[in-house]
């Protein structure tokens, strides 16, 4: 049998799994490419833990194929559990167990002999700074020196790839970054290719490739830049108070505008008939005041939804 | 064939490094292991504030009040009925540890701490049976503690009677009743899923079992429906075998104190045999004498052992056909 390049970390194709009439994953197909920063972005409820525990082999699909490091889901479920290290969305980790504790007995999963072992969790400590909380309790943690055990945890057998269902939910800002950060040094430090969900927007942002999930279907995808440029414009904001003769304006040159009254000025988008610089020359003398602002994530994600982020959380 | 052998070991080394993360969980939660003991120590308070005095003298109305037996003092049957009531506490509390204990088994589907294991390329059935032995382990070595209780109450009670080999049977025995115990209840919490329903199944337990199995009264006092029924529960067996264990060579010493039909009354009905028997009851003493006058037979301890260790290979099979129940877990 000649080896196969393997070219994808996660190869999913027409994945589907249905819980009683709730359709969570509906006919899914995507891949992610090896070494990559890879980012499952969904509100609440649509898909994203499902997805990954059928790839992670803890969950049986109702239909589709998965292959991982180019094995099949179907034939090598055993195989997979070797090269994946995942960190659910809720701590697995032994409460009253040490940091140690709990990292030398999940070493023991994986068939590797005790230096081998040993050597792991050294190399994990080193990189995750781990070295002080070793001989304290779960218990006795903060919820992001937790988290960095939770990665730990599922890299005890230096996984191909590594999965985290929401890493950064319910976490501090400050600390959220701190785990951004340490999963872009993971990647960058171990070559691994991290796959991640997440329901904040700017971290979609920071990574390689990123899949829309909404009610189980991909409703857009590609890379942080393709999916700004493709769903959102950018525009001027010209503050001030309303002003009919500028409106009339740009009226007449057929604009696409707004006046945002909680900024308290016009909002012009771009479009193809002048660049935002051509706008503020041609309107110079009705705008004083000006900032030129990029389209976000956000402005996407709404774009891409049709509803708000912020509307769904809380909706 | 050399694959095989590093599968094999590493299935060795996965075993016992579940057993011991378990028993490390468990243990590490002092408070959990100090109420688990306490239910077999109340049980203990309440016979010796309650229970023992009633039960002595409904004992020696039977036992003196036999034709042509002799007068037994109450030294004699205090020994006796200690021993037996406290046998029968220790066999009691080998299966409410062993379900209490089974607690971490619950709190793992609960936390979905077990996908953990599910992600892992362990097999179901390496986690199954590391639950079942670390349940085996932790009830032992707590139930251990109990007996030393009841030889120290015999002791001050100037009851104790047993032998170095008494104690190294009823060692061997507790052992045996406790695998037991351990299939037993991990496959009962295969099919729990939550704490509140273990919570439910340990406080009926609680309530019936003591009577289910015989140990805090004589089964010939049943219903004869209840006493068929509960022929076939394996604890009644495991009771009676403990029984056996602490009975034995106290009966031995004071055998010639009693009569005939005395002995057989302190042997077949408040000892450790057990007497199945099909027919209506004619007279208890009778049925005592000779088990077989109602188409009976004397459950005799080869006989209990037999059930218990029987039992015990039946609940450790389901129990591998229940794995996938044991290691399911409730988070989605
Ligand atoms: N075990 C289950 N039984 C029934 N329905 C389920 C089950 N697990 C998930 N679902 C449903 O499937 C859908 C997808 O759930 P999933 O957990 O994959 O969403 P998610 O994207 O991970 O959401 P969240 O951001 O809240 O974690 C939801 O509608 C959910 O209610
Ligand atoms: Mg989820």
């Amino acid at each position: 049998m000649s080896k196969k390049i393997v070219k994808y970390a996660v190869e999913v194709k027409n994945l589907v799994k249905s819980y009683g009439h709730v359709k969570a994953v509906n006919d899914i197909s995507f891949y992610v490419e090896k070494g990559s920063l890879f980012a499952f972005l969904g509100v609440n409820g649509a898909g994203k833990s499902t997805t990954i525990n059928i790839i992670s082999t803890i969950l049986k699909k109702d239909a589709g194929k998965v292959y991982v490091e180019g094995l099949d889901l179907d034939k090598d479920a055993q195989k997979i559990k070797n090269e994946i290290g995942i960190v659910f969305q809720n701590s697995v980790l032994d409460q009253h167990l040490t940091v140690k504790d709990n990292l030398a007995i999940r070493a023991t999963f994986y068939a590797l002999s005790k230096e081998q072992r040993k050597e792991n969790i050294a190399n994990i400590v080193k990189l995750l700074d781990l070295d002080e909380l070793m001989k304290r309790r779960i218990s006795q943690l903060s919820g992001g020196q937790k988290r960095r055990v939770d990665i730990a945890r599922a890299m005890v057998h230096s996984p191909k790839l590594l999965i985290l269902d929401e890493p950064t939910t319910g976490l501090d800002p400050k600390t959220r970054q701190a785990v951004w950060r340490l999963i872009d040094k993971i990647r960058r430090e171990t070559g691994m290719t991290v796959f991640l969900t997440t329901h904040y927007l700017e971290e979609a942002e920071q990574a390689g490739y990123v899949v829309v999930i909404d009610r189980g279907q991909i409703i857009a995808n590609g890379t942080p830049i393709q999916l700004k440029n493709k769903y959102t414009n950018d525009y001027i904001i010209a503050y001030g108070k309303i002003n009919p003769a500028f409106e009339k304006a740009l009226k007449l040159g057929k604009e696409d505008f707004h006046y945002d009254d909680e900024r308290k000025g016009y909002v012009i988008f771009h479009n193809k008939r002048s660049t935002l610089k051509q706008k503020i020359v041609k309107y110079t003398r009705y705008i004083n005041d000006f900032e030129v602002l990029k389209g976000t994530m956000d402005d996407a994600f709404i774009n891409i939804t049709g509803h708000s982020h912020e509307e769904e959380n809380h909706g | 064939m050399a694959k095989q052998r590093v599968i094999r070991m590493y299935n060795h080394e996965v075993f016992f490094q579940l057993t011991k993360r378990n028993f490390l969980v468990f243990t590490r939660n002092k408070m959990r292991m100090f109420f688990t003991l306490m239910v077999p120590i109340i049980i203990l308070i309440i016979y010796i504030l309650f229970l023992r005095s009633l039960e002595l003298s409904s004992i020696r109305e039977a036992i003196n009040s036999i034709e042509g037996g002799k007068e037994i003092p109450d030294s004699t049957l205090l020994v006796l009925m200690d021993s037996w009531f406290l046998s029968g506490n220790v066999a009691l509390c080998s299966i409410s540890i062993s379900l209490q204990t089974n607690n971490l088994i619950i709190n793992d589907k609960e936390n979905g701490i077990n996908r953990d294991f599910a992600s892992a390329p362990i097999h179901k059935t390496v986690v199954t049976f590391s639950y079942m032995f670390f349940n085996f382990l932790i009830t032992l070595i707590l139930s251990f503690a109990f007996v030393l209780v009841t030889f120290i109450f015999l002791a001050c009670m100037n009851e104790f009677y047993l032998t170095a080999l008494d104690v190294l049977i009823i060692f061997g025995v507790l052992a045996f009743i406790v695998l037991n115990a351990s299939a037993f209840t991990t496959l009962i919490c295969s099919f729990i899923d939550t704490d509140a329903t273990l919570a439910s199944v340990i406080a009926i337990v609680s309530a019936c079992l003591g009577f289910l199995i015989g140990s805090f009264m004589p089964l010939c006092l049943m219903p004869k429906v209840m006493q068929d029924i509960v022929f076939f529960i394996p604890g009644t067996h495991a009771t009676a075998l403990m029984r056996f264990a602490y009975l034995q060579t106290p009966l031995a010493k004071f055998g010639s104190d009693f009569d005939a039909s005395q002995l057989a009354i302190l042997t077949n009905q408040v000892g450790y045999n057990l007497i199945f028997y099909t027919r209506d009851m004619l007279a208890p003493v009778e049925l005592a004498v000779d088990p077989t006058l109602q188409g009976g037979t004397a459950i005799i301890p080869a006989i209990q052992s037999a059930v218990v260790g029987g039992s015990t290979l039946i609940f450790g099979g389901l129990n591998f056909f229940s794995r996938k129940n044991t290691v399911r877990t409730n988070i989605k």
